[in-house]
Order: structure tokens, then C-alpha cells, then sequence
């Protein structure tokens, strides 16, 4: 039971992470606490709900055109908002509280349109693979592990998303000039890079990544209007966890995330699943508030 | 001559000299900070005379805009305790929800579980909340901006999930039906709507006058000036970590007082009514009306609570007009964001 939870915990996990390296792209990118991201969220599985149900295009081009959509929101939400007060310089409890606003509004379009109710993308039992536990003895009654097909998927894809972007983020010229712009944006401005182009740039990708996830979530169990906000939780709380001086952290923590909610899920009850997320908030804050990664620095 | 001054002098210059001319009592009554206090009811019946006049339907039953008067002096408390955090101090705080619905639940388990009537129960709601203040109080002492607002929306969190799951107290999401009217002091049984508009008065008077109180004296100019600089603060020998866990606890006790009234007014609570949705709701008051001074709550308040009615009034589905009343809410936090941080009437700008 518990290998079977703990794998379940990795398969969670792993999507969180996806969603968490987003969020942690644009967060230390462009120091906007993107509360929005949850929209972002939301919107991508509505996005592949009126492709894929409403106007009966095929699953792989709904997922692919919802995606483009998805960042394109995002996209958005940087010029028509964030833009602006970024070149007022305004400070970051406006942009938080403006990024409140987006999500209220993009949140309630939504509900809006396609109701409150929760909707589902494939409908019918989904199929199941079995794999053996290597760990259970001859005689255990959890001698398999039992996954459905859309898990397998979650966890395969955003495992390779994240090896990509991860590679593509310490590897090419863009990820150097990303990082650089996490460092300090107004400096690399001066070597020529275009900073408004860039974060038009690290918005399409961040968004995409939340959009990925929701996606793969929202086939396996559906979605409503406000799913996008737990999850935005836990990839911030992710990100803290993990660190945030570091891309790896936010996977890191969004791992550890879910196999902490597996674990709670086994000792205690799934009613208390999101309260474990805030404990380790609280303990990473108040006792390695740089996260797991992140290097100690001396406090002033 | 007096009318050249008068010209030259517009009606919100507070310098007035001692030979110039005597104000009218309109405008003394303006000035008047206690006017204030007259604002929701004047508004709001100003409003319900105006809907009825223009509406097919005609007048309705007086209880309709006494009932919302009730519902706006909850929201202007909340308000106030909110100010106090966000404003005052410059914490921006998304958990005020939980304060709202922690003190509503201890309300509603004194008078229905220890049977004590309904001023020790609001006392003890009050104090508790005080108690799990502490909760967001400490980490904030630690915690940089961004890092504050999530562990404070941790907390919401939190509570909203122990509202929501521990059915052994709560009931859950069945929520607590037939909550008593209260009984002051043995003597005044609180029954009829008019009654409800009376002590929500009582209770916004005390925490008004509080705040006028504050808004003068030494406590509160420190307490700005954390929000404007913590060290300056600190070098001037004030112990700033002992000021925050103050002002959460005075604004959670104050929170409690909406909390309390909202329990027994709509007589059944459940947790849906205290999630994330009710604190980003209520920091809308001050983003909106104006925070950092007593005038900003009040229009805020105001706002909140007639657009919806406004939204009804021109005849919008239910429906519709819940998540399009969100939809203007979230524009206009972007568009005052932009143009206008400081809100309708405030005097803090978030910076």
C-alpha cells in the first residue's frame, strides 16, 4: 500500500513540479508574485474542453492548440497589466494584489461561460496497467501496482518536460539570458537584450508549463472553475520549499510535496491532504526559510 | 470681504483662521469626523429610495435596506480590522476570512454548546482570536512581503479545511442551522431586522471610536511608520515584532465582532462563507474604498455591498450577476492599481 501511494505521490509530484517551474520562472524572472498562475491553470483545461468537446477536434490538437491559447493568456496578462506598472516600477504588493484582480476575473469569466459545475474530458474507465512491486514479498496483498493510463502519461511527460526545459535553462542562450534576468533585469538590458521581449517570453513559457499540467490533470479527473488555486498554492509553496534561488528547486519541491501528500493520505485521511502543504510552509519559513537548495546567507 | 475669503479657502482646508469666517453647519457637520457613521445609512437608503422609485416592482418592505444596513456595518467592522493590518501597518493580509469565520464558529459553539449568553460568547470569541492571531502574527515578523501573504494564505487554507472537515464541531459543510437570537445583558432580546441595525451600531461606534482615537495618537503614527519604514522605526527604540503581534491580535479581536453579529443575524453558517473567496472579498473593501485613514472603509464598504444590488436592480440574472459582480470587482482593483493605489478616499498606496 505504501509503494503504491508513494508512487502515486511521484506521479503528483511530478506535475506539481511542472507547475511549480513555471511559477518559479516568472517569479524570479520578474519578482511578480503571479497569483494569476492559478487562472493560467484553470484556463488551459477549459481551453481543451471547448477544443476537444465543444468544437470535436482531435485530443492531440485540442492539447496543442489549448497549450498555444494557454501561453497566450499569459502573454496577456503581461502586456495589458503587468507591463505598465512595470514600467512605473511600481512595488510588488501592487503587482500581487493587480495579479488578485486577473485571477478573479479570469476565474469568474470562466464560471461564467462554462458553469460551475465540475466537467470531465474522457469519459469512461480509463485503462489500467499493472506492474509488479519489486519490494512486497511472494504472499503480499499488494503484490501490483495498479496505474491508469493517463497516470502513466502525467508522470512521462512532464518527467521529459522538465529534463528539457531544465537542460534548456543551464544549456542554451536563452535559459543563460533567463537566469541572468533573474539576477538582475535592468543590468542585462544593457547588454542589448530586450527585456520586454523577454518577459513576453518567459510569460509564453511559464504558462504553457502550468497549462501542461493542468492539461494532464484534467484529463484524468476533470476540472471546476477553482481547481487552479490549491495548486497554485502548492507550486508557490514548492518553490519556497525547494528554494528559490534555483529552477531544480521548484522540481525538487514539488516532488517532495507529493510524496508528503501520499504519506498524509496513508496515516491519516485524504480530508487533510492540503494541510501537510502549509505545515511544511510553515516549518521551511520559520527554520530554513532559503529552502532546500538554496545557499544560507547571512542575515543582516 | 468675507466673501473673498471664503472664495480663496476651499471646504476641506482644516487651517481656517481664527478671524476668518465661521463655517456653515454643513460644513462643520462634514468635518465632523463622527459623520461618518451616518454615511451607510444615508447611502443606503438613499438607494433603496432611488431602485424603488425606478423599479416596476415599486417599494418593498423597509426590512430589504435594513437588512443590508446590517450586512454593510458587518462589512465595514471587518473593514476597520482589516485597515488596521493592511493600512495602518502596511501587512497585506488575504486571512481575514479565517478571523471572520473562526470568531463566527466559537460564537455560535458558546451560545449552543456552553449555553452562555451572547456577550460572554463574543467575548470569547474575541479572545481566541486574539490566541490564534499568534498563528499569523509570528511568522510575520520573520517573513518578507511575498513570503508573508502565502503563509497568511497557508492559514486561510488551514482553517477553511478545519471548518470544513472536522464534522464532530463544525458539521461541515452541512453548516450550524438555528443558531439563538442574542439576549443582551438579560434584558434586550435582539429580534426584529431594525433591532440587528441598532446593535451593529453599538458595535460600530465602539470600533470607530477606536480608530479616531488611533488615528491620533502616538500608537498609531508608530504603527505607520512601520508601514512607511520598519527600521527607522526600530532605531527609534520601539520593539516593531511586539507591535505587529499587537495589531493582529487587536485586529483579529476586532474581526470577532463581525464574526459574532454574522452568526447570529443570519441565524446558519457554514464554511463556505469564510474561505478564500471571503478574504479576498474583504481586503477589496480597502483596496477599493481607501486604506490608512478612518473615511476609505466606509466607502468601501458601501461599494461592496450595493453593487450587487445595483447588478440586481438592472434586472441581471442571479446567476450572472454573482460572477459579474466579481468580474467588475477585478477590474477595478487593476484599473485603481494602475491609475489610482491609493483607492476612492485612502491615503496608503501598497509602495
Amino acid at each position: 500500500m505504501l509503494i503504491q501511494l508513494l508512487v502515486n505521490g511521484c506521479i503528483s509530484g511530478a506535475v506539481y513540479a511542472l507547475v511549480a517551474l513555471g511559477f518559479s520562472i516568472i517569479y524570479r524572472s520578474t519578482k511578480i508574485f503571479h497569483i494569476a498562475h492559478a487562472a493560467v491553470y484553470t484556463a488551459a483545461a477549459y481551453f481543451l474542453y471547448m477544443f476537444f468537446i465543444q468544437l470535436h477536434l482531435g485530443l492531440v490538437t485540442s492539447i496543442v492548440l489549448g497549450l498555444f491559447c494557454t501561453g497566450w493568456l499569459g502573454v496577456l496578462m503581461e502586456i495589458a497589466v503587468y507591463r505598465p506598472l512595470f514600467k512605473e516600477e511600481a512595488s510588488g504588493s501592487v503587482m500581487l494584489v493587480s495579479s488578485i484582480g486577473i485571477m478573479t476575473i479570469v476565474v469568474n469569466t470562466i464560471a461564467m461561460l462554462w458553469g460551475n459545475e465540475t466537467k470531465i474530458i474522457l469519459s469512461g474507465i480509463s485503462e489500467v496497467k499493472k506492474f509488479t512491486n519489486p519490494f512486497a514479498g511472494a504472499d503480499s496483498a499488494f503484490k501490483e501496482i495498479i496505474l491508469t493510463m493517463p497516470q502513466v502519461y502525467q508522470f512521462c511527460i512532464s518527467a521529459v518536460i522538465i529534463l528539457l526545459l531544465l537542460i534548456v535553462l543551464s544549456r542554451t542562450k536563452f535559459g543563460k539570458k533567463i537566469k541572468a534576468i533573474c539576477d538582475n533585469d535592468r543590468l542585462v538590458e544593457i547588454f542589448g537584450v530586450s527585456l520586454l521581449r523577454y518577459r513576453v517570453k518567459i510569460f509564453f513559457v511559464g504558462s504553457v508549463m502550468a497549462g501542461l499540467g493542468s492539461i494532464l490533470f484534467a484529463v484524468d479527473v476533470g476540472m471546476d472553475p477553482y481547481v487552479g488555486m490549491p495548486i497554485l498554492l502548492i507550486a508557490a509553496v514548492a518553490v519556497i520549499v525547494g528554494g528559490v534561488e534555483s529552477f531544480s528547486g521548484a522540481v525538487l519541491g514539488g516532488f517532495l510535496l507529493g510524496f508528503s501528500k501520499a504519506l498524509v493520505v496513508w496515516k491519516m485521511s485524504a480530508k487533510w491532504e492540503n494541510m501537510i502543504v502549509f505545515l511544511l510552509l510553515i516549518l521551511f519559513l520559520l527554520f530554513r526559510p532559503e529552502g532546500i537548495l538554496g545557499r544560507r546567507k547571512r542575515r543582516v | 470681504m468675507t466673501n473673498a475669503t471664503n472664495h480663496q479657502s476651499p471646504i476641506t482646508d482644516h487651517s481656517s483662521s481664527p478671524l476668518g469666517p465661521s463655517p456653515s453647519p454643513l460644513t462643520r457637520l462634514y468635518r465632523w469626523k463622527y459623520s461618518l457613521l451616518l454615511l451607510p445609512l444615508l447611502v443606503t437608503f438613499l438607494f433603496y429610495i432611488f431602485t424603488s422609485i425606478f423599479s416596476a416592482a415599486g417599494f418593498r418592505s423597509i426590512n430589504y435596506p435594513l437588512h443590508m444596513l446590517v450586512m454593510i456595518n458587518i462589512y465595514i467592522i471587518l473593514g476597520f480590522s482589516i485597515n488596521l493590518v493592511t493600512g495602518y501597518t502596511g501587512l497585506l493580509s488575504l486571512g481575514h476570512g479565517a478571523f471572520y469565520g473562526i470568531s463566527a464558529y466559537i460564537t455560535v459553539l458558546g451560545l449552543m454548546v456552553l449555553k452562555i449568553p451572547f456577550l460572554p460568547a463574543l467575548i470569547l470569541a474575541i479572545l481566541f482570536n486574539m490566541l490564534i492571531s499568534l498563528l499569523v502574527s509570528l511568522p510575520s515578523i520573520r517573513l518578507k512581503q511575498d513570503y508573508f501573504v502565502l503563509a497568511v494564505i497557508g492559514f486561510q487554507m488551514v482553517v477553511y479545511t478545519i471548518l470544513y472537515n472536522w464534522t464532530g464541531v463544525t458539521r461541515g459543510p452541512y453548516g450550524i442551522p438555528g443558531i439563538p437570537r442574542p439576549k443582551l445583558l438579560g434584558l434586550w432580546q435582539v429580534g426584529e431586522v431594525w433591532e440587528y441595525v441598532v446593535l451593529s451600531y453599538i458595535f460600530l461606534i465602539l470600533v470607530f471610536i477606536y480608530f479616531s482615537k488611533l488615528d491620533r495618537s502616538s500608537f498609531g503614527r508608530v504603527i505607520k511608520g512601520i508601514r512607511d519604514d520598519e527600521l527607522v522605526v526600530a532605531s527609534m527604540g520601539r520593539n516593531v515584532n511586539l507591535m505587529k503581534v499587537y495589531i493582529f491580535a487587536i485586529s483579529a479581536g476586532i474581526a470577532a465582532f463581525s464574526g459574532a453579529l454574522f452568526a447570529v443575524f443570519a441565524t446558519y453558517i457554514d464554511p463556505t462563507s469564510f474561505g478564500l473567496e471571503e478574504s479576498i472579498f474583504i481586503i477589496m473593501i480597502i483596496f477599493i474604498g481607501g486604506s490608512g485613514n478612518l473615511k476609505g472603509v466606509f466607502w468601501g464598504a458601501l461599494f461592496v455591498e450595493l453593487l450587487p444590488e445595483m447588478l440586481r436592480f438592472l434586472q441581471m440574472p442571479d446567476a450572472v450577476a454573482a460572477n459579474l459582480r466579481q468580474i467588475l470587482f477585478g477590474l477595478i482593483l487593476i484599473v485603481l492599481m494602475r491609475f489610482k493605489p491609493t483607492g476612492f478616499a485612502g491615503d496608503y498606496d501598497y509602495d
